[in-house]
């Protein structure tokens, strides 16, 4: 090909050039309009219509699982098997669960951010394996990861504490007394309690929304 | 594949080029492209699937990895040299830095960014970002059929192994890799954020361990592989993940296809894509279409996910060194729900103004349902990459 022809394209050129473009438009489809979807793409009658609270799993879900990482890390071929696309998978996957980059790690060291790998790989730790998540993408807002660091503080529950609380006395690790005790405002459900951290008390508030700072021990 | 035959192709280049310290170019590309000839059948070719498609090349032809991708053999730095820049390399006897000796290579890849992303709702976010430093090594002793490959990430952050497989020569047509390896699927796109890697979750940060059967003619590629299924270090089930994929490589086009079945204890998870492309003139066209059912996610509780992705791209050879690249994607996250169907646009331009260098700048549209801020944003970037 001459230069010639880059400059003067002939009409035969001309023809393709038009129809190589047409046809890349035709294949060109149309957004949704999300009509009946939640933010997510899921149907609304289908999911929470609830706005989730703040310091939960449900709102990381919302925020940063379900709309950033689901993409990848989904399914059956989700990398190194972390699956984030629901509260119930994340959860099961993230806590107290060694991540495959660096097994001496926990994904979610519950009650420790900073030895948190989710944490590390979300900020770019230095000493992460791979690349910062999301991979490739404009990285989580400050303001989201904190939300993940202070969901881990607070235990990484499953659920959100509510209504009243119990003492729990335990034993060579078995649960042998749980009352429920009047000045604490809490509700614990042991079966949702991660398997090693049991939250003895609420103690008191420590930031404008409330959130009870909690006092842990390992079993 | 004759293991005496192609290495020399492959790593010995360089010694050909010495032999003779008068050659001319035209008496290297002569020599080049009667060499490739007789081992492929047809002109070179190279690297990204537009490439290959152009020249009407495997992507065996310019990549270490017969399945495309990552370090460039012999005849793919030359290409990257001399063919592709604006300004080639003069002196082509030292064009292949990479190559230790005959039976040791060396290659790397840096990409760095300066994105702008700009959501319809929000503030921009804007900054540098070191993409991705790759170095790959290739092994091959002398006058045996075995050779070693490995692909590490070594930036940014810690060492990430992305491939590391041992490939077997067996006679002329056959090889059967073992190891860590992207999984052989449609187009291999460089863009592991395009619609049709991500939902299919194969891309250069998803390689599976197994083993991968490939047959090489003269004008068809087949692989045959079985894998884990996890994309992690060991199988978290007893099943496997089964594989193939085909493509008829002629001059001008080519046609294929890939199908990947896992059965595993969460879910069945099968996908299938027709791919190809043809080139006319300046004018390169790429497609493909993926369909994937996937038991493993249920967005409608009792019923398998079904996904549609699909790429159309367009490059266009405006002069030597400037490739302008056009795109549309589309990707319905499930086809059992309707309206959340999510689209991008590119327009990319590439500069390759001199040896080892590739500048890229773009703009990419992403449209996605109103509710979600994250599907629709548009993303400004410039990237230099730095390829040996």
């Amino acid at each position: 090909m001459n230069q010639k022809n880059h400059h003067h394209p002939e009409p035969q050129q001309k023809s393709w050039r038009i129809a190589s473009l047409a046809g890349l438009l035709l294949l060109t489809g149309c957004a949704g309009s999300g009509e009946g979807l939640d933010e997510n793409g899921l149907p609304v009658g289908n999911a929470d219509t609830q706005t989730p609270e703040r310091g939960t799993l449900a709102y990381l879900q919302a925020n940063i699982f379900s709309p950033v990482c689901s993409e990848c890390h989904t399914g059956s071929n989700a990398p190194f098997g972390l699956r984030l696309d629901s509260e119930d998978n994340s959860f099961t996957f993230l806590v107290d669960v060694s991540s495959g980059e660096r097994p001496e790690l926990m994904r979610v060291n519950s009650g420790n951010p900073d030895q948190s790998y989710i944490v590390m790989k979300v900020e770019g730790d230095p000493s992460i394996v791979g690349g910062q998540m999301p991979l490739n993408r404009t990285p989580l807002s400050a303001e989201l990861v904190n939300e993940l660091r202070v969901w881990i503080a607070d235990g990484a529950l499953r659920f959100p504490p509510t209504g009243p609380a119990v003492a729990i006395y335990i034993d060579a690790g078995n649960v042998i007394k749980a009352e429920q005790t009047s000045n604490i405002s809490a509700a614990i459900n042991p079966e949702t309690f991660n398997h090693h951290i049991i939250l003895l008390d609420r103690l008191k508030s420590v930031d404008n929304r409330s959130r009870p700072e909690l006092a842990r021990r390992k079993l | 594949m004759d293991s005496d035959a192609e290495w020399p192709v492959r790593l010995g280049f360089r010694r050909l080029l010495r032999q003779d310290a008068r050659v001319t170019a035209g008496g290297i590309l002569l020599k080049l492209t009667i060499t490739v000839f007789l081992m492929y059948g047809c002109l070179p070719a190279h690297g990204e699937p537009y490439l290959a498609i152009k020249t009407g090349n495997p992507c065996s032809a310019c990549h270490v990895d017969p399945t495309g991708g990552g370090m460039r053999n012999s005849y793919g730095v030359y290409y990257g040299d001399v063919e592709l820049p604006a300004t080639p390399i003069k002196n082509i006897d030292y064009a292949d830095y990479g190559l230790v000796t005959d039976a040791l290579g060396i290659g790397s890849d840096v990409r760095f960014n300066l994105d702008n992303e700009s959501p319809d709702e929000g503030e921009d976010k804007r900054g540098f970002q070191l993409l991705s430093g790759q170095i790959y090594l290739a092994i091959r002793p002398p006058k045996v059929p075995v050779s070693i490959y490995i692909d590490e990430q070594v930036a940014p952050a810690g060492a990430l192994n992305r491939q590391a497989f041992i490939m077997l020569a067996l006679g002329t047509d056959y090889i059967l890799r073992a190891g860590k390896f992207i999984l052989p699927y449609g187009l291999r796109l460089e863009d592991d954020s395009a619609f049709i890697r991500q939902a299919t979750q194969v891309n250069f940060h998803s390689s599976d361990i197994g083993i991968d059967l490939i047959a090489q003619y003269s004008q068809l590629t087949v692989n045959l592989f079985v894998t884990n299924g996890t994309q992690s270090p060991s199988n978290d089930d007893n099943t496997l993940q089964l594989g193939a994929r085909g493509e008829f490589i002629s001059q001008h086009w080519r046609l294929g296809a890939s199908a990947i079945h896992n059965d595993a204890d969460i879910g069945a998870r099968t996908m299938a894509n027709v791919f190809g492309g043809f080139t006319y003139d300046r004018y390169t066209f790429l497609l493909e279409h993926d369909f994937i059912k996937d038991e493993s996610r249920q967005n409608i509780p009792g019923t398998a996910s079904e996904i549609f992705a699909s790429l159309a791209e367009l490059n266009i050879a405006l002069i030597k060194g400037y490739n302008l690249k056009l795109t549309t994607e589309f990707l319905d996250p499930d086809r059992n729900i309707d309206e959340n169907e999510q689209t991008r646009y590119s327009v990319l331009l590439e500069y390759f103004p001199f040896a080892f260098t590739q500048l890229r700048m773009g703009l990419r549209v992403k449209d996605g349902i109103p509710q979600a801020p994250e599907q629709n944003t548009h993303l400004l970037f410039g990237q230099i990459h730095a390829y040996f």
